[in-house]
């Protein structure tokens, strides 16, 4: 009886080690979340037809880049890769940081050579302990390192449909990636400098160099990885990218770089790669260029905003400004004025456009104010009328009441 | 014997001790993965599943702020989704907001035709969003649109069935529906004209789900004409877009077909 119970005892042990070991290894459960609900209920879609099989249980991954061949991975995402000849080849892959700590993420980019192929697309597939292939569009990609120190490989590939499941591989790039255990001073957040990247609106990008310890450097010098650079005093920079030669679905990758040098110490280096996209043309020409800067406070009092009209296309005369006020309560306001009353032309530039600011007084920026607008009014050379408008002032929005209602849950 | 009991009660330990698992990124919600590609009824002959789409347009449904002075929440969405590629398992698809009315202070007018463009892809059991391009404004004097990928995005993920890279939380601008990423962008969106905050929260769709609004696309259209309220609009045409609604002291708003014939749908 005794010895039953001891084998027993012994194969759950041998259970729960083997369950710890596998855990231990994982990088993140392949298992959906436990809260996983069915369809919507008004719908009742018809079942899916059926997944296709699974790959053999034999196909087991291992952590290292030589048993990654091409027809495992095809086997593990269910699908036929087929080579197909091309010119298009993978330069380089360029990596954020030689090696990652064990659970951290690193950020690849692949570089390519070639004539490019139309539809072409591109695509990062490796396998995962669990025996599936993980896949990520694209020239980039943030790849988060398994929680097991070790070798492991991630493949590029740039593909092309070519009907049901075969997949046309035109050109492809091994990567191994060298996952160490770290200890708690070694991960990313205890790195001395990193650059946080913020989008500000269609290719243009806010850059912040953020120092451990909050420490500011003497300078930070920037390439934006177009060519571009710039030297600031403040942690931080504004770029914008060109790219109205991408199409709609093409994407390019910056490779940005920060050093920032400081006399206390040697200069700390931080680099991410940045992401812009192609968009279709949006209008024909314009008018004019108006640029517009976010309002600053006035010592005398007030709020002022810098105003420019440039490239101005065929001759404007500007006739009047309609500044109108919008009020906590919903109430509204317009109030006509001479154009020359409230832009301050410091400079007038071809064709009527100019160089100059709209002020906003204390009294017009009064607590019920929600917003102010202006509409500048003029005509062009054929008679057309030639609207701008902008905000010179708004206040800002209450903190979220309590007690928001949620919508119906999904 | 001992120290069998004492390895069996150690490791018990150890699993209760461990640190629950971190959420998965995505999407599990969909009952769909690369079956999505060829297999089942294809009304739009795209590639696509006609389930799988509509699964896909409901599950990543952006969850939309709008600030305290909105005063045009009306509209009925519609959705069309188009097959990017099998080897790199990508779709997207594009919700037609179809705001009745852009409530604008002096540049208001019939029908609102803003809209937000998804690209996601399916890996190992989930789906995951890539990029989104909201429009804000498009083709007007102070476009603001842009393509946003997913690290630029927010995400609620009160939801346990959401998570990073799942359904995106957007900022929808007073009166105007343009749309954005955060609060931020949209403070400065058309020369900082646009004005949000979060007051009160909706699905795009607040009463029907998304069920029987795939417009297909341009070329395979499986909804255009649509009557309501007595009403017709086009919504595939390159036509005007009112609305549902005519008023003749406001212009009309220029309809989605340009929008989906730049994107291609």
């Amino acid at each position: 009886m005794r010895r039953r119970w001891a084998l027993v005892a012994a194969a759950g042990a041998v259970v729960l080690a083997v369950v710890l070991w596998k855990r231990g290894q994982g990088e993140t459960p392949a298992s959906p979340p436990a809260v996983v609900e069915g369809a919507p209920p008004q719908v009742a879609p018809a079942l899916p037809p059926p997944a296709p099989a699974r790959p053999p249980s034999a196909v087991v991954p291992a952590p290292a880049a030589a048993v990654q061949s091409r027809e495992v991975l095809a086997a593990a995402l269910h699908e036929e890769m087929v080579p197909v000849a091309s010119s298009t080849v993978v330069e380089a892959i360029d990596r954020d940081r030689s090696w990652v700590c064990a659970g951290e993420p690193m950020s690849l980019s692949a570089r390519l050579g070639g004539v490019p192929e139309a539809g072409a697309v591109h695509r990062w597939v490796w396998l995962t302990e669990d025996g599936n292939a993980e896949l990520h569009p694209g020239r980039t990609l943030q790849w988060k390192a398994p929680v097991t120190a070790g070798r492991y490989a991630v493949r590029f590939q740039v593909c092309k449909d070519l009907g049901g499941r075969r997949v046309g591989v035109l050109a492809e790039r091994l990567v191994e990636i060298d996952v160490r255990p770290c200890g708690p001073g070694e991960r990313q957040v205890s790195e001395p400098l990193r650059l946080i990247v913020t989008q500000r609106r269609q290719a243009a990008f806010l850059f912040q160099a953020v120092s451990q310890g909050g420490e500011r450097a003497d300078a930070y010098a920037w390439d934006f990885g177009d060519g571009a650079t710039a030297q600031t005093i403040e942690p931080q920079v504004e770029h914008a990218y060109s790219v109205q030669d991408l199409g709609t679905n093409e994407t390019r990758s910056f490779t940005v770089r920060v050093m920032a040098r400081s006399s206390r110490g040697t200069p700390l280096v931080a680099t991410a790669f940045v992401l812009a996209r192609g968009a279709p043309p949006t209008e024909g020409p314009r008018p004019a260029e108006l640029e517009v800067s976010r309002w600053s406070e006035q010592p005398e009092g007030g709020w002022r905003s810098e105003v420019v009209v440039r490239d101005v296309a065929t001759d404007i005369t500007w006739d009047r400004l309609e500044r109108v006020t919008r009020y906590w309560d919903g109430g509204v306001d317009i109030d006509t004025r001479k154009w020359s009353e409230v832009v301050r032309v410091e400079e007038g530039l071809e064709r009527g456009g100019f160089r100059g600011y709209v002020l906003v007084s204390p009294s017009e920026a009064a607590p019920d104010t929600k917003q102010i607008l202006d509409f500048l009014y003029g005509y062009d050379s054929t008679g057309q009328e030639v609207v701008f408008s902008w905000s010179p002032y708004k206040s800002e929005a209450p903190l979220m009441p309590p007690g928001v209602e949620e919508p119906p849950r999904k | 014997m001992q120290r069998l009991a004492r390895t069996v009660f150690v490791s018990l330990g150890l699993l209760l001790a461990l640190p629950s698992v971190a959420r998965a990124d995505g999407l599990g919600t969909i009952a769909y993965g690369d079956n999505c590609w060829g297999s089942g009824a294809d009304a739009d002959r795209d590639g696509l599943n006609d389930d799988c789409e509509y699964q896909l347009a409901y599950w990543f449904m952006p969850k939309l702020w709008f600030d305290s002075g909105e005063s045009g929440f009306g509209r009925r969405p519609y959705y069309s989704v188009k097959n990017l590629s099998f080897s790199s398992r990508t779709v997207q698809i594009f919700y037609l907001d179809t705001f009745y009315d852009d409530t604008g202070v002096t540049t208001g007018h019939d029908g609102d035709p803003e809209f937000q463009l998804f690209e996601l892809h399916y890996s190992a059991g989930r789906w995951y969003l890539d990029w989104a391009y909201l429009s804000a404004h498009r083709k007007s004097s102070c476009d603001s649109s842009a393509w946003y990928s997913y690290s630029q995005l927010e995400y609620d993920t009160s939801d346990s069935r959401n998570g990073y890279r799942g359904w995106p939380t957007l900022y929808v601008a007073e009166d105007k529906h343009a749309t954005y990423n955060n609060l931020s962008t949209c403070d400065a969106g058309c020369l900082l004209q646009d004005y949000c905050s979060r007051t009160t929260v909706q699905f795009l769709d607040t009463t029907d789900r998304l069920v029987s609004r795939n417009v297909g696309s341009t070329t395979v259209q499986l909804i255009n004409s649509v009557v309501f309220n007595g009403k017709t609009e086009r919504i595939l045409d390159d036509a005007p877009f009112k609305g549902w609604d005519d008023q003749w002291y406001r212009a009309n708003s220029e309809g989605y077909g340009r929008h989906l014939i730049d994107f291609g749908f």
